[in-house]
């Protein structure tokens, strides 16, 4: 064979050899290897979108954004002796060593254990600093800050992470509003360069994160605070298992403050529940002026009614009903009626309103329904479907019927507002990530009681407080509607006298008021009584409100 | 004629080689810009958050409570109006 033959033969050999090569590169592993280069010369970032804060009604933030930093070590890339690192980081972040003990000792001692993850925040400076040692990497940490402490946490809630490990809002306005709050999340992607640098090219898609809304919430931070620092002496003072708080702006439904706040002896709520618009509870003598609201509404009775049974109790079948001191008001007038907090009087009225016209107002006052206040949480009070004529008695002063504190506050609302019932709202607008400003939708106000009957109604709750016993608690230059309740507490079936919920509600002044607020207080050991427990409470800060507002 | 086709190729072969090292520099200049701002702005999103934390922070009725004396947050009872 010549030597040209063995040169050419060797070519094509060579030439077949690359050529199969090739064909297995390009043709058989084409689709592996194509998405190998694409992923060396493309890249995929998620930009994840701040979440919304949110905001009193004096615009300060109750809720912001933070971003903290966790650490993690990696052994084979340490360059220093443990203990040395140890002491470095300590030097960083005084406290570290002390905060970790056990788990750095465990990390130490344990040679086949190469890589932890520590739990402990850096700030940014402290993160950069520790960046520099080789072994240790730092991984952003976003979580939520609250500059005024625990104050509203009912009403703000929080965040957590969900199944698949997105943090999502949890309870209260953060939960209401999360879709709101969490914004949009944004992806890029497009060429790198060797260093993992963008190389924006018209083969870029990039699709930017829309950060989330602020919430700007009607809540006062001053009064939130007063509030809760009230309730919470309140609670020790009359050894209370909790009390709850709610107020807000008669004309409108805005709520300014709402707070709940549990003994600490008793065992802690759950941080996602908010008693105030959660707990179903009797109303009791609290609810007799709506009842007399609406008899007067409705015409069955007028302001000459004279109650000429009350000169005894009263028996239907079995039961008996009585008054909460065992006193009897022969004749009584509305007035001394809801003075002397009449049960045997109401429950005359009651009759005279009769079940359906009881029924009508009790639906259109939305009391068998959620108010549809923007908080995650709120029951649904259930209204029960037979009716026997006790059972109508007892629910003329507001036993034998459920509500919740807000579902009562509105309701009680519709006195203090001429006859209008509101919904109750905490947001009052949002605006997104070019400050567009958002108004959530509401439900239209709705005339359920004439102006005519809400008059006389004012009239009656301003002479039983300036005569009745609370008028002690009343500053002189305070003009204030309202009405002392004390509800009995049914335990599997039947009421006990060992625990009651005492309360007090109403408006100040009685006309355009400015406010409406109710206080509950569960189990008062120092008196189980509404005027001596919720009512001092409640006129306590009714007068510091009304010069804040 | 042939050395002037060469001549025409050569300038050509120059030109191209030029305008692609300038137009890859700008590229790159532009991309380098593109991510030291995207850096800055990150750093300053970051200082902007931990200021609005501080300044919330230092303006709470929480940070007030915990400053002053309780004895000086006692309610204001007297009212006084300037004509």
């Amino acid at each position: 064979m010549s030597r040209h033959k063995v040169i050419l033969t060797s070519f094509l050999i060579c030439f077949f050899i690359i050529t199969c090569r090739l064909f297995y590169w390009q043709v058989i592993k084409s689709s592996e290897y194509g998405s190998k280069a694409t992923n060396q010369t493309y890249k995929m970032n998620i930009n994840k979108a701040t979440r919304g804060q949110i905001y009193s009604s004096d615009e300060f933030p109750l809720v912001v954004n933070q971003t903290d930093y966790l650490i993690s070590i990696y052994k084979p890339n340490l360059k220093d002796d443990l203990e040395l690192i140890y002491q470095k980081i300590n030097q960083i972040h005084p406290g570290f060593i002390q905060q970790n003990q056990n788990i750095l000792d465990t990390f130490k001692k344990n040679d086949r254990q190469k890589w932890i993850d520590l739990n402990t925040f850096f700030n940014k400076s402290e993160s950069d600093q520790l960046a520099q040692i080789p072994g240790i990497t730092t991984n952003q940490l976003k979580s939520r800050y609250y500059p005024e402490n625990t104050l509203a946490k009912n009403i703000l809630g929080f965040i957590s992470k969900d199944s698949q490990g997105n943090y999502i809002g949890y309870g209260g306005l953060e939960s209401y509003y999360n879709k709101q709050l969490q914004g949009k999340t944004g992806f890029f992607w497009g060429p790198q360069d060797g260093t993992g640098k963008t190389i924006l090219t018209k083969k870029s898609w990039n699709l930017p994160s829309s950060d989330g809304n602020n919430l700007y919430a009607s809540i006062n931070r001053a009064v939130q605070y007063l509030v809760e620092k009230t309730i919470t002496e309140g609670v020790e003072k009359y050894q209370a298992d909790s009390a709850s708080v709610s107020i807000m702006e008669s004309s409108t439904g805005r709520l300014i403050a709402m707070a709940s706040v549990t003994a600490t002896s008793s065992a802690t709520p759950s941080a996602s529940r908010n008693p105030a618009i959660s707990d179903l509870f009797e109303p009791g003598s609290i609810f007799k002026p709506i009842i007399m609201t609406m008899a007067l509404d409705q015409k069955s009775i007028d302001t000459d009614f004279i109650c000429t049974e009350c000169s005894h109790s009263r028996t239907i079948g079995e039961y008996t009903i009585g008054n909460w001191d065992n006193s009897l008001h022969p004749d009584s007038t509305l007035k001394d009626i809801i003075k002397n907090s009449d049960n045997i009087g109401m429950s005359y009225i009651m009759t005279q309103l009769g079940l359906d016209n009881f029924l009508k107002y009790y639906k259109k006052l939305g009391l068998n329904q959620k108010t549809g206040i923007d908080l995650q949480g709120e029951s649904r009070p259930t209204l029960k479907t037979s009716w026997p004529e006790i059972d109508l008695a007892t629910a003329s002063f507001g036993q034998g019927i459920v509500v919740t504190q807000i579902n009562m506050l509105r309701a009680f609302n519709t006195i203090a507002n001429n006859g209008v019932l509101v919904q109750p709202t905490v947001v009052d607008y949002y605006t997104n990530y070019l400050n567009n400003k958002f108004t959530p939708k509401r439900k239209s106000p709705q005339q359920v009681f004439s102006p005519e009957s809400i008059v006389k109604m004012k009239d009656i709750l301003k002479y039983a407080v300036e005569n009745g016993v609370v008028n002690q608690f009343r500053p002189k230059d305070l003009e204030v509607c309202a009405k002392s309740g004390t509800a009995q507490v049914a335990v599997k079936g039947s009421y006990t006298d060992s625990s009651t919920i005492g309360s007090y509600i109403g408006f100040t002044p009685c006309n355009n008021p400015k406010f409406t607020m109710i206080v509950t207080i569960n189990n008062p050991r120092s008196s189980p009584w509404g005027s001596s427990t919720a009512a001092p409470i409640w006129y306590d800060l009714a007068s510091k409100i009304n010069r804040l507002l | 004629m042939p050395k002037f086709f060469i001549v025409t190729i050569v300038i050509s072969l120059i030109g191209q080689i030029i305008f692609s090292f300038f137009y890859s520099s700008q590229i790159l200049t532009q991309n380098n810009q593109l991510n030291q701002n995207q850096t800055e702005i990150n750093q300053l999103t970051l200082e902007i958050e931990n200021l609005q934390k501080q300044a919330s922070d230092l303006s709470s009725i929480n940070h007030l409570n915990l400053s002053t004396p309780s004895a000086s947050l006692k309610f204001i009872n007297k009212s006084l109006t300037i004509y």
